[in-house]
């Protein structure tokens, strides 16, 4: 009986370290920041991503963008009653930030680039996109729609793939009667 | 009972199997922490996009700076290898090139053999990232666009 007695009084010293010890092991792992998600596959290289957002550098050089003796902000405020007058200028540079052909699609689809523009003024707003407009259609991926605001892949049989990277920059300048003018820059790289 | 015979009593048996599943937590609890702290960090991504990132932030690389600096604007009188070298140094192989410009420059001469050795164990451990830029590029006052694109070696 004594002997059941000590026993029982170890097995709860035992009880008691181990679960200290469990408890400091998640005091330093949460004190670490270590996720579950980092645990679960400790085996697997824990990489930094890159920061793919240029904090909207692109957007304030395309707005900056001499076009005949004015920069393109300038040019879409005193065109903005001519949608094809701006999307003429507006092509010749997004077409070098990014840009999108058949023959990538199908060799090299992690290079795919497509854009879509908003220019919103007080009284109305002007969408541009870029890419195949209004729908691109490859051999062997799937079908991408660029009508909307954003592009949508339509899956075919087999395929099912998405961007692997969607940006989104966006400012607001005042105009020449000092309204605001709301743009947005959407990007939608890659295809995986 | 024959002379010499050992007899486990239930109470050992429990014992037994008490300390087993101790052992057994124990090696757990090891294996977890050891992996925690034995991780490896890879940062090469970071330092290749903050090193490319400089490039075109800071004057003191090719930022144009007009009384404030202009982030993005290229002056193309600095866009020249020895400017690379005081700005970046020589630690991480860099190979730039504005493509409208034409104008490729490098920060070590012999940045192919960088390249090539690179890229015979990229595949274990990236160290080659590339990037593009869409900058402006001031040259004496008149602006134009570009992209630079740029490549880093970081081991």
């Amino acid at each position: 009986m004594k002997k059941g007695v000590l026993g029982e009084g170890l097995m709860d010293g035992f009880s008691i370290i181990t679960l200290a010890i469990i408890l400091t092991v998640f005091f330093v792992l949460f004190a670490n920041e270590i996720s579950y998600a980092d645990m679960k596959n400790i085996s697997e290289i824990i990489t930094s991503k890159k920061v793919s957002n240029d904090g909207g550098l692109t957007l304030k050089n395309l707005m900056n963008t001499p076009i005949e003796d004015v920069n393109l902000y300038e040019f879409i405020i005193l065109n903005q009653n001519d949608k094809d007058k701006i999307k003429e200028k507006v092509r010749e540079p997004m077409n070098k930030i990014c840009k999108v052909d058949s023959k990538m699609l199908v060799d090299n689809p992690q290079e795919v680039c497509l854009w879509y523009l908003e220019i919103k003024f007080t009284d109305k707003t002007i969408f541009l996109n870029g890419g195949y407009d209004p729908i691109i259609h490859s051999f062997n991926t799937d079908a991408i729609v660029t009508t909307g605001t954003e592009p949508k892949i339509l899956p075919l049989v087999g395929f099912d793939k998405k961007f692997r990277n969607s940006l989104e920059y966006s400012l607001s300048l005042p105009d020449y009667k000092k309204n605001l003018v709301n743009i947005k820059l959407k990007l939608f790289k890659g295809l995986s | 009972m024959k002379k010499g015979a050992y007899m486990i009593s239930g109470e050992t048996l429990l014992w037994i199997n008490r300390i087993l599943l101790t052992i057994i937590i124990l090696g757990a609890v090891f294996f977890v922490v050891n992996s925690a702290i034995a991780r490896e960090i890879n940062i090469n991504e970071s330092i290749a996009d903050l090193t490319i990132r400089k490039l075109y932030y800071s004057s003191e690389c090719f930022a144009l700076q007009n009384v404030v600096i202009e982030p993005g604007e290229i002056d193309i009188s600095k866009f020249t290898e020895e400017r690379l070298r005081n700005c970046i140094g020589l630690n991480y192989p860099i190979k730039l090139e504005l493509e409208n410009n034409e104008k490729t420059i490098s920060n070590i001469e012999n940045y192919r053999d960088a390249f090539n050795l690179c890229q015979v164990g990229n595949k274990q451990k990236q160290c080659l990232f590339k990037s593009q830029q869409y900058v402006l590029v001031s040259n004496n006052g008149k602006v134009s666009y570009d992209i630079l694109k740029a490549e880093v070696i970081v081991q």
